[in-house]
């Protein structure tokens, strides 16, 4: 018999990671996707141009962001590796009794 | 609907039948049937219980105090309170009362207790700790309950192979009979135990998460 709470603890503390790691995943996406443009953008301009630096410091926002989100989805997937011994109890199937008292 | 969504609309359903099956009572299938007719009429927790109420009023033409029976049971489910569950010899399930023509749909009346809250996450890990425990019985009574049939089978070759007139023969029945009780109870604990594995599947997927496959 395992410990119950150190396991039901891992438990909860996977399916929290699991959570946050779907939930990251598409903003992290939706970072990329905004600071393709941003690139796109002042590219269009030149780095000199007038209204260019405005595009930057979104730029700039948006790689902060893009870092913490990546950080977070790193700190989610650890526990959820972390947690992987958890699995296979969590998805014993038992098996096929006959059920046949002789 | 993100996984946290996905996975308390799998939980408030699994809860319903649950309740349904064991408050009714009914067969799972039927549990399962008037679980989907709620869902259908869109009762996710905290929503509007009007078109529920009117739906099952519709479809089972069932009288209004058998509605209210399963309203309280939703709601129950809802708030997370545990209502009693009926004696054993009670369970039996009476026949579907029919409705008066002349009945109408009674307003909702809340006569029920004040909810006592329970957080998803609590109802998850309750159904984590059950299924691990189902683990832990089959785990150690699959093997005894194995034994203890093939020693049922060897019996049995024994008593059918032995004259009726044979010394031994009440002996042999004897033994059969207390290797057959012994069997018993330790078999009703693995198929509970199986029951329970089978009833908490759903939660793989969600336990298992994105990186499964890696």
């Amino acid at each position: 018999m395992q410990d119950e709470t150190a396991f039901l603890r891992d438990v909860a503390r996977r399916l929290q990671a699991i959570s946050d790691a779907k939930r990251l995943q598409p903003q992290i996406e939706g970072a990329l996707n905004q600071l393709a443009e941003l690139q796109r953008l002042v590219g269009e301009r030149g780095y000199a141009a007038h209204g260019a630096s405005g595009f930057l410091r979104e730029a700039a926002d948006a790689n902060a962001r893009l870092q913490q989100f990546a950080e977070a989805l790193a700190a989610a997937e650890r526990i959820i590796r972390e947690t992987a011994y958890c699995l296979p109890m969590l998805t014993y199937q038992g098996g096929e009794t006959d059920g046949d008292g002789g | 609907m993100g996984t946290g969504d996905e996975l308390r609309d799998r939980l408030w359903r699994e809860r319903l039948v649950t309740a349904l099956r064991v408050q009714l009572p009914v067969e799972l299938d039927e549990a399962e049937t008037l679980a989907e007719l709620v869902l259908l009429h869109g009762l996710p927790p905290g929503q509007d219980e009007a078109p529920v109420r009117s739906a099952l009023w519709r479809s089972t033409g069932a009288t209004p105090e058998w509605v209210e029976q399963v309203m309280r049971i939703i709601q129950s489910v809802r708030d997370g309170i545990r209502l009693p569950v009926p004696e054993p010899d009670s369970a039996q399930r009476p026949a579907l009362p029919e409705r008066q023509p002349d009945e109408q749909v009674p307003p909702a009346i809340n006569t029920y207790a004040p909810p006592e809250k329970h957080s998803d996450q609590e109802l998850i890990m309750t159904l984590v700790l059950e299924r691990m425990r189902a683990v832990n019985h089959f785990q150690q009574l699959a093997p005894k309950v194995q034994g203890a049939q093939t020693n049922l089978r060897t019996l049995r070759i024994a008593v059918s192979g032995e004259a009726d007139d044979s010394v031994r023969l009440p002996h042999l029945l004897a033994e059969w009979l207390e290797a057959r009780r012994a069997w018993e109870a330790e078999n009703q604990v693995l198929q509970s135990a199986q029951a329970t594995l089978r009833a908490t599947e759903w939660l793989i997927p969600f336990l298992q998460g994105p990186l499964a496959s890696r």
